[in-house]
């Protein structure tokens, strides 16, 4: 081997030696970067609106019995299979909805709305195809129902059953079910709609309390309700009559109304019409008898001045106001008979 | 130091890297975890482990537990928790009620295993468990269904409806079955479906039309029935007021009148005055300006147009 081969071969192997020591430092490196990813890979955030539970070898880490972390907490675990963190967002309301009861509405189908109402009353209705309910007295009737519950309990809320939700979901069916089924059709769409949906409020609070679930009921919803399809026409004609019937009822309670107030007003006026004939005719008497007493005075002294007198001046007054007064001679008995003839309206008679 | 244990040191971290491996493969061969949602059974050479010699298995807490690695024994694990399912889901079928009425019934359930070692044996499957719990519900289902009417389902009768008795019984027989035949409990059960058949479905809808018309012209007539009785009974009412109001008044004027007579009273004294007074005051009130009036010259004071008048002067005269 010569000097220049001896060279090569001494630098080949120092790069080598060189490559070998980068990829061992790299490897170290990675170890470092890994025991620290370990370490702190573990740390984790309970938001606002959970709660958390550790599970270490599956079972419910905590101290003295405390296995909850509360919300807003920075938390640390061993990594998997070691530790398992189990977040549960326990102050967040949960919406659960069913449409078991809802018609089924085709997508996809494309009708001209003037078609729409003529094709939604032909389709029928297929079982499991289209949900619905019956009602106590055996109509159909379709209608959308939702709950909205809360974690009361986030361990039993885990623990307890696999999918709670779901057993929510099947628990406001069955709620909604077993309480229709005592209620008419009108009492459960229009009348009573409220005290309805209370009574399967009600219900399912009772189904959410003994199942032990960890939750809670805060608000059942009746979001949609509808007659079948094929009946809409007939319940809004139903609708329409008993408009009619409370319009023409509240009609003939004003015209009641208005006919009781001219009757008291008719009222009011008669007794006040007599009451003042009654002051009228007693003002009017207790002045003609003062009248009288004091003429009496004068008549008792001189009847007959007093009487002429009352006399002419009666009559001049009352032939002052007259008009028209026709004075005619009056003959003595043994003069022939006059005859005198009026026209009491000569002058329309002309004009027409 | 020497080449040797200068080389050790150097690769130490690939060295620990080596037997933390090793450790973590050891440590996963001869333990497992059980949840705390879950059971868990060992078979060994696959024998469930029994607790005694009845034959209770030997059910693990929650937490690590040692085992001899596979395939020596093997870990059989469930999840503790309820499960629910929809019975009839996808399989629609009539139940005839003690009536006769053809109905669908759904039925949902909440179960559990409550028997790991009869569950490992039977089902050990989840959907598998479903599908045998069902078979187990429908039978009971059509069992209890027949024995009540459809009116202790659907009624405005609240004591005749019967669908919690009706749950109760449906439960009652399939929790002994599913436990006995399957290691499961059937922890809650409801009905979520009660429907008609399609044949049946479209006459309800008939029914409901004419229903809803014959309705509609019950609401009409009773509409016009009341607004006539309102105004009949309004119209009634104001004349008995008027009535009253005319007898009351009748009364007040008798008053009047009869106050008037005491007043009048004075005129007895003078009765020809009183008389005359009365003609003078009925003269003034009855005569009004556009009165046309015709008087002769007989009466007083236009008799002084007549040529006699001066005679009564001489009278006077004379007197």
């Amino acid at each position: 081997m010569n000097n220049t081969e001896k060279h090569s071969s001494n630098t080949g192997g120092k790069a080598l030696l060189n490559a070998l020591s980068f990829t061992f430092f790299a490897l170290r490196m990675l170890i470092i970067s890994l025991f620290f990813l370990f370490i702190f890979g573990g740390s984790f955030f309970v938001r606002e609106y959970e709660q958390a539970m550790i599970l270490r070898f599956g079972q419910l880490s905590g101290k003295k019995g405390k296995h909850l972390i509360e919300s807003g907490k920075w938390c640390w675990a061993w990594p998997y299979p070691i530790d398992k963190v189990v977040k549960i967002p326990s102050k967040r309301s949960i919406k659960i909805s069913t449409e078991q009861f809802w018609f089924k509405e085709d997508s996809n189908q494309i009708i001209a709305p003037e078609d729409k109402g003529a094709a939604l009353r032909d389709s029928p209705l297929v079982p499991g195809v289209g949900g619905y309910l019956v009602t106590a007295d055996a109509n159909i009737i379709h209608a959308q129902w939702s709950a909205v519950i809360q974690i009361s309990d986030p361990i039993k809320y885990y623990l307890e059953a696999a999918k709670p939700k779901l057993i929510i979901k099947k628990h406001l069916e069955n709620a909604v079910l077993t309480i229709t089924s005592g209620w008419d059709v009108d009492e459960a769409l229009y009348k009573n709609s409220n005290d309805y949906r209370l009574a399967v409020e009600k219900k399912l609070f009772k189904k959410i309390s003994t199942s032990n679930l960890g939750l809670s009921l805060k608000n059942v919803y009746l979001t949609l309700k509808t007659p079948p399809k094929s009946a809409i026409t007939a319940f809004r004609k139903v609708i329409e009559a008993e408009q009619q019937m409370h319009r023409k009822i509240s009609e003939a309670e004003a015209y009641a109304y208005r006919k009781m107030n001219e009757a008291d007003g008719e009222k009011a006026q008669i007794l006040s019409e007599a009451r003042i004939y009654k002051k009228r005719i007693t003002s009017n008497a207790q002045a003609e008898a003062e009248y009288f007493s004091k003429i009496e005075e004068e008549y008792d002294k001189n009847p007959e001045t007093t009487l002429i007198a009352l006399y002419n001046d009666t009559i001049a007054e009352v032939m002052d106001k007259v008009e028209q007064k026709f004075i005619i001679y009056a003959p003595s008995s043994d003069e022939q008979y006059q005859e005198i003839r009026l026209q009491i309206t000569p002058k329309k008679n002309k004009k027409e | 130091m020497s080449d040797h244990n200068k080389k050790a040191t150097i690769h130490w971290p690939a060295m620990v890297m080596g037997v933390i491996v090793a450790l973590i493969f050891i440590f996963t061969l001869i333990t497992f975890q059980v949840s705390e949602t879950e059971c868990a059974i060992v078979t060994t050479f696959g024998k469930p482990k029994a607790l005694d010699k009845s034959g209770e298995v030997f059910q693990y807490k929650p937490g690590l537990h040692l085992r001899w690695p596979y395939p020596i024994q093997r870990v059989w694990r469930h999840d503790n928790r309820v499960f629910c399912f929809e019975g009839a889901e996808g399989k629609w079928e009539e139940v005839q009620t003690k009536d006769g009425k053809n109905i669908i019934i759904s039925i949902y359930c909440g179960w559990k295993v409550s028997n790991p070692k009869r569950y490992f044996e039977r089902v050990n499957n989840i959907k598998i468990a479903a599908e045998e719990i069902n078979s187990v519900l429908r039978d009971a289902k059509n069992s209890v269904i027949g024995k009540y009417k459809l009116s202790n389902l659907i009624n405005s009768n609240h004591s005749q409806l019967k669908i919690e008795e009706v749950e109760k019984n449906i439960l009652k027989i399939s929790q002994s079955r599913a436990k006995e035949l399957y290691g499961t409990e059937i922890v809650f059960l409801g009905i979520n479906h009660l429907g008609f058949p399609e044949t049946v479905a479209n006459s309800v809808f008939e029914r409901m039309k004419k229903e809803r018309d014959r309705l509609a012209e019950s609401y009409l007539a009773e509409g016009d029935a009341k607004a006539t009785e309102i105004k009949a009974k309004a119209d009634a009412e104001a004349k008995m007021v008027i009535v009253e109001a005319e007898a009351k008044a009748r009364g007040i004027m008798a008053e009047g009148d009869m106050q008037a007579a005491k007043s009048y009273a004075v005129f007895n004294s003078e009765p020809q005055l009183a008389a005359f007074l009365r003609k003078l005051e009925s003269l003034k009130r009855t005569i009004s300006e556009k009165t046309t009036l015709i008087v002769d010259t007989n009466t007083a004071p236009y008799d002084l147009l007549s040529a006699d008048s001066i005679n009564i002067e001489k009278k006077q005269n004379k007197k």
